[in-house]
């Protein structure tokens, strides 16, 4: 791989990236105010995205084969209700990372 | 007094220090099987700062892709940060470099951070959210470097290691649907990308998704818009 593909390829990354997150600012940050929907989505879209992007990140997981969202819905079960119980975000995420790891590596080799 | 309030920023952020460890070493382990010089990894991590971006990034470079079609997948992986900045519009105003520098590092879980947990009593706003945004670009790097050098020097079975970044997402939900209000939005978010990976699969889903989300939302506005009564006095 050329030195001149890898600097485009990542250059084009984050550029793309730099974009997309400054997009409202362009749109709605030159001291206008934004129309209330705006505002309105603004402060209800956190949940509905973060819910997004968990179906989002199993996306990979194929849904036609039963046992195959076994580890995935084990995880994130655990992850749940220790979370509910220790409020430890860190407990949750380590622990959950591990536990799927886990499941996958020995339990549900596929 | 900005030791202080740095020290809280730092405790806010403990739960994504461990996450982007975890996840940037994702990263680094997948980017180690390129066989390129460690550094390169860091420089993703330096100038995208995105998980998915650059663990699809990965995929990419060693496809040797064209330029253009990285851009439009790019796009494609990373539209919904177009908007993130919505959330926060009104709290990066007057920051000078230091808003134009959180956008540029304004990730999912940093979107979380900053919407979510309410900035210290007599801490300056724009210094609190910029120790926060800075703080997690730099757990994020490390664990890309950490990660890409370990990959090239161990040989251990990483499978599995990319659910941090579910995981993550499961715990920000967790704590936003104890606040009873945000239920409605969350269950509309769950289902209509449910319904949207049945229909256009893991590859088209994101889009549509989106659109569903947005077009949701607003048309229940009367009714979620009810629940949030401080939007009235907003700005």
């Amino acid at each position: 791989m050329s030195v001149g593909y890898l600097l485009g390829a990542i250059g084009v990354m984050a550029a793309v990236m730099f974009l997309l997150r400054a997009t409202p600012f362009v749109l709605f940050g030159l001291g206008r105010r934004p129309p209330r929907a705006v505002l309105y989505l603004g402060r209800v879209m956190s949940p509905a995205a973060v819910a997004m992007l968990i179906i989002y990140c199993m996306g990979g997981v194929d849904f036609g084969v039963w046992p195959s969202i076994l580890p995935e819905a084990i995880a994130v079960g655990a992850i749940v209700l220790v979370h509910l119980k220790w409020r430890n975000m860190a407990l949750s995420v380590f622990g959950g990372t591990l536990l799927y790891m886990l499941l996958v590596q020995f339990l549900f080799r596929g | 007094m900005n030791k202080m309030f740095f020290r809280s920023a730092f405790v806010a952020t403990l739960p994504v220090l461990v996450g982007y460890l975890a996840l940037g070493m994702a990263f680094g382990v997948l980017f180690s099987r390129l066989n390129l010089a460690v550094p390169w990894a860091g420089l993703m991590s330096l100038t995208i700062y995105g998980g998915s971006m650059q663990l699809a990034g990965v995929s990419m470079l060693r496809e040797h892709m064209p330029l253009l079609q990285i851009a439009a997948l790019s796009v494609v992986i990373n539209i919904r940060h177009v908007v993130y900045g919505l959330s926060l519009l009104g709290k990066f105003k007057g920051g000078g470099w230091r808003s134009l520098y959180m956008i540029f590092a304004l990730t999912d879980e940093t979107y979380a951070l900053l919407t979510g947990c309410p900035i210290p009593h007599g801490a300056d706003r724009h210094k609190y959210m910029f120790a926060i945004s800075i703080l997690n670009h730099s757990y994020w790097i490390a664990g890309g470097l950490i990660g890409a050098a370990a990959g090239t020097l161990l040989d251990f079975d990483s499978t599995g290691i990319e659910f941090s970044m579910t995981a993550i997402f499961v715990v920000i939900l967790t704590d936003l649907c104890r606040e009873k209000r945000n239920r409605m939005p969350a269950v509309l978010g769950l289902s209509a990308t449910a319904g949207s990976f049945l229909i256009f699969g893991a590859s088209g889903m994101l889009v549509p998704a989106m659109i569903a989300i947005l077009g949701g939302l607003l048309a229940m506005r009367r009714r979620i818009g009810r629940l949030y009564p401080e939007m009235e006095a907003d700005e």
